[in-house]
């Protein structure tokens, strides 16, 4: 049994690595992990540069009482703080096609046709197919995290420490759980909706709610606001409309989830910094389950909907 | 090209949209999102409202005369905000999938060899994918427009100016030269690729990149968005002494704005917060004094828009494009 | 070669999609070593009794079984007997033919994966393709592929569905070739849904016909052609029998 999932599995991968829409994808994802830690350096040098400049004109000034460097308390983990905007953007579109195309590649070549009547039961199958998918976005997530550490020993004044690290890969790992939770979405409706078009349309619709008009629902917040990392709030505005929509939809509104676990890890801000990560996961323990209750929801729904699919009624041709 | 031919291609591309579940339930969905973020600004509005009369009352309370607070100021085009925002990221989508529609329709019956072999030349099949295109855009704008109307004359119970009106149309009809950008490039993708999901797929990264990577990274390497609170306001710093620190770090900024500029979606939001009075320096004045400054996102943005209607000529022309889907 | 043992066998199998009975009270037994021909108008229930032996679908009542096995209640198991190629299938694309096939021996429980493709391409006299992108093969090539997949387990019997639909005449050729060499050499029973007569005639042992979900024929090729001596082909015996709506 769990030599077939391992069958189905190594089977995920090896397709999902010839598909050159994934790799795209990919490159797009790593690229931008890679330029996200430049753009920070390069950011904190000239903002630094902006400060020291700025002091000799406000000393020339004759101003005495100088303000402290800005930056001395911004920690260096938050050099990586636009991987969370590029996780909820790129990582959760990236994951919608893993799981779409996982199932829909098999129908529209009528290759389900043929698995069906091997000797392999459904739940072996669609267990491969779960197992292949987080295979590969742990190769994702690893190769994100790799080239995160290596930045940051080339970047001087980066060195990460023990405490950072670890950070870090709590970070990545609750990365992966929310990735996890989009691919199976993309999965789901590959096997329920009757088109291909339809099928990567439904979820990227849902991770457009998600990502944009929960939030701004939430907070009030405009949505292109919410792409700066310095400015995610969680928080939402007076008024009985916001309060309402704040207590009824917050539930639903994974990306604020995700962004709210992830901005301490990587010690977005100030306040931040002093929070052991005991206590970060202490003050946050509601919104880490609430990401596993939607993981296993969007599992048990995606299995669901397998064992009720219908294979020779479907008429997805190629 | 025959204008005959054009128009009948047009309005099949019409109709064809209209049938389209997809584009149908995408249409439903930017109908909801513009009266979503209506509401939220109506009702941010409100929340700014309430706190003003709350700081009166308690300075009131206090024997203060309440006079040296603003109140807030109801400015109707400037609740557009979301929903020009939306039309960025939303929009955008829609005119993926618009582009996506006119192509796949004929090929996934590879009725695109039958209307070939027609006497109609492929520029006039271009030609009237992009009218019908047009047509429908600016159905769908107008009735964004008149939604807006009566929407905010509604919530605010404040009618709109003439000169008001004027730039909300020049905002929609921005919005349309944006969304157009899309299609084009959508329709390309379409042509060329084997695999028409694949098409789309590659549509929706671009998307991703234009539309929210690059200006996102643009906003992160704006030194005063580094601090939480601004940069220079935790500096104690005016505009002036702003200005003259940043002259030494003009590179830097050089290889922002081009960053920046590179993107059609930062042209449009730019002019469009521009006219609409969204940017509050803007707010209020005429169209002369807001083109004086804005004329250059004017320019890239009609480049971009006209750029993009002549490649999808050119290239449709000069690659064959009978490649049967499989 | 026709023996006495009976590998498929349906009773009272029927089959309704929304109310509509797709198959009707089917009772049908095929022989151990038979080259079966099934024939029948678009719709008339073909491919709904192949979905149901090859375990795809359900029966809404009846029984059927394959090779002493039930289709429901032993379905794991009937799937090790049996090889499947159905309408239209066009593998992953992005992988070559090795690693299709060596995906589905895996899946059927082949342990010596590397040396079976090898046997089974041999046998099908297509050596030389294994690296090749299954995306660049052509119809033909691809049924062959097909075909591998469904015999690299060693099965019993072989379902094919409408296996001659877009080949060039060659192809047709090739293919008939080849089922007869399984069924001769490797004595696998073949079962094949076609409205193709000629084909029937050229490599069938026995004949059913299908007439909107009911049985209304099933003899040997050789009695049926006793049967109706004066017909000269094959076709008039089926449209007689269709427009008589039983024999």
């Amino acid at each position: 049994m769990f030599e077939q999932i391992l069958i189905v599995a190594a089977n995920e991968i090896r397709v999902l690595m010839r598909e050159k829409t994934f790799l795209l994808l990919l490159s797009v994802f790593l690229a931008m992990t890679l330029f996200s830690v430049l753009i920070g350096w390069s950011t904190k040098t000239t903002v630094l540069g902006i400060y020291n400049a700025s002091l000799i004109l406000l000393k020339q000034s004759g101003v005495t009482h100088l303000p402290s460097n800005p930056f001395i308390m911004i920690p260096a983990l938050a050099l990586f703080r636009n991987m969370i905007i590029y996780v909820f953007l790129i990582g959760a579109l990236t994951s919608v096609v893993i799981g779409h195309s996982s199932f829909i590649r098999e129908r529209k070549s009528r290759v389900v046709q043929l698995l069906f009547t091997k000797p392999i039961s459904k739940t072996c199958f669609i267990a491969g197919k779960i197992v292949g998918i987080l295979a590969a976005l742990l190769l994702i997530i690893f190769a994100v995290f790799f080239i995160s550490l290596l930045s940051s020993f080339f970047i001087p004044g980066q060195l990460l420490t023990q405490q950072e690290i670890i950070r870090l890969s709590l970070f990545y790992l609750l990365s992966l759980i929310y990735m996890l939770i989009f691919a199976m979405i993309g999965l789901l409706f590959a096997i329920v909706l009757p088109t291909e078009s339809l099928a990567l349309l439904a979820p990227i619709i849902i991770w457009v709610a998600v990502t944009f008009i929960f939030p701004e629902l939430t907070t009030g917040q405009n949505p292109v606001a919410l792409l700066n990392p310095t400015n995610i709030t969680q928080t939402a505005p007076q008024g009985a409309f916001f309060t309402l929509m704040h207590s009824v939809l917050t539930p639903f509104s994974i990306e604020q989830h995700y962004t709210g676990l992830a901005q301490p890890l990587l010690e977005t801000q100030k306040q931040f910094t002093s929070l052991s990560i005991a206590e970060i996961i202490a003050q946050n323990s509601g919104l880490g389950i609430s990401l596993f209750v939607y993981l296993i929801l969007a599992i048990a729904l995606s299995l669901y909907t397998f064992y009720h699919y219908a294979v020779t009624r479907d008429k997805m041709y190629e | 090209m025959n204008s005959l031919t054009i128009w009948i291609i047009a309005q099949k591309g019409y109709q064809d949209a209209l049938k389209n579940v997809l584009f149908l339930t995408l249409l439903l969905f930017l109908f909801s999102l513009v009266g979503i973020s209506l509401m939220v600004s109506a009702f941010n509005f409100q929340a700014q409202v309430d706190q003003y009369n709350r700081a009166i009352t308690q300075l009131q309370s206090m024997g203060q005369s309440g006079v040296i607070l603003d109140k807030p100021q109801y400015f109707p085009l400037q609740m557009l905000r979301g929903t020009i925002e939306y039309l960025e990221i939303i929009g955008a989508i829609i005119g993926i999938i618009l582009g996506y529609i006119s192509i796949a329709k004929e090929k996934g019956n590879n009725t695109m060899q039958l209307i070939l072999s027609r006497p109609i030349s492929k520029l006039s099949l271009i030609g009237g994918k992009i009218l019908g295109n047009t047509l429908l855009l600016f159905s769908i704008l107008g009735l964004i427009g008149l939604f807006i109307v009566f929407a905010i004359s509604g919530i605010g119970h404040v009618a709109f100016s003439q000169a008001e009106l004027f730039k909300l149309f020049l905002g929609l009809l921005f919005s349309y030269l944006y969304l157009m950008v899309f299609f084009c490039l959508s329709t390309l993708l379409s042509l060329f690729f084997k695999s028409l999901p694949n098409a789309l797929i590659v549509g929706f990264i671009i998307w991703l990149l234009i539309v929210l990577i690059i200006p996102q990274i643009g906003d992160t390497m704006d030194p005063d968005n580094q601090v939480p609170g601004g940069l220079f306001n935790s500096l104690h710093m005016d505009t002036h002494q702003q200005q003259q620190v940043m002259t030494n770090f003009k590179t830097y900024e050089t290889w922002r704005n081009i960053l920046e500029e590179s993107s059609v979606e930062k042209h449009y939001e730019r002019l469009t917060f521009a006219t609409l009075g969204i940017k509050s320096i803007y707010n209020g004045k005429d169209l002369r004094s807001i083109f004086q400054d804005q004329w250059g996102n004017f320019l890239w943005l009609i480049g971009f828009y006209i750029g993009s209607i002549a490649s999808a000529f050119y290239f449709s022309n000069n690659r064959k494009f009978l490649s049967k889907s499989n | 070669m026709t023996g006495k043992n009976p590998i498929i066998n349906t009773q009272d199998l029927s089959h309704k999609y929304n109310n509509c009975l797709a198959l009707d009270n089917l009772n049908l037994t095929i022989y151990e070593g038979e080259i079966f021909g099934f024939l029948g108008h678009n719709g008339a229930g073909k491919t709904t009794t192949i979905n149901i032996l090859t375990t795809l679908l359900g029966q809404t009542s009846g029984k059927a079984t394959v090779a002493g096995l039930d289709t429901i209640k032993e379905s794991l198991q009937v799937k090790r007997q049996i090889g499947y190629l159905p309408e239209n299938v066009t593998f992953y694309n992005n992988l070559t033919a090795f690693e299709n096939l060596a995906y589905f021996a895996r899946l059927s429980g082949v342990k010596n994966v590397k040396e079976k493709v090898a046997e089974v391409l041999e046998f099908l006299d297509f050596t030389g393709i294994e690296n090749k992108k299954m995306g660049e093969f052509s119809k033909g090539m691809r049924q062959r592929i097909g075909i591998a997949q469904a015999i690299i387990h060693d099965p019993k019997v072989l379902f094919l569905d409408e296996p001659t639909s877009g080949l060039d005449p060659l192809g047709i050729k090739n293919l008939r070739e080849i089922i007869i060499r399984l069924n001769k050499e490797k004595h696998i029973t073949v079962f094949i849904n076609t409205h193709l007569l000629s084909e029937v005639a050229k490599t069938c042992t026995s004949i059913g016909v299908l007439n909107h979900g009911k049985l209304i024929y099933k003899d040997t090729l050789e009695k049926t052609l006793q049967k109706f001596p004066d017909e000269v082909a094959l076709e008039e015996i089926y449209i007689q029998m269709e427009s008589q709506g039983k024999v």
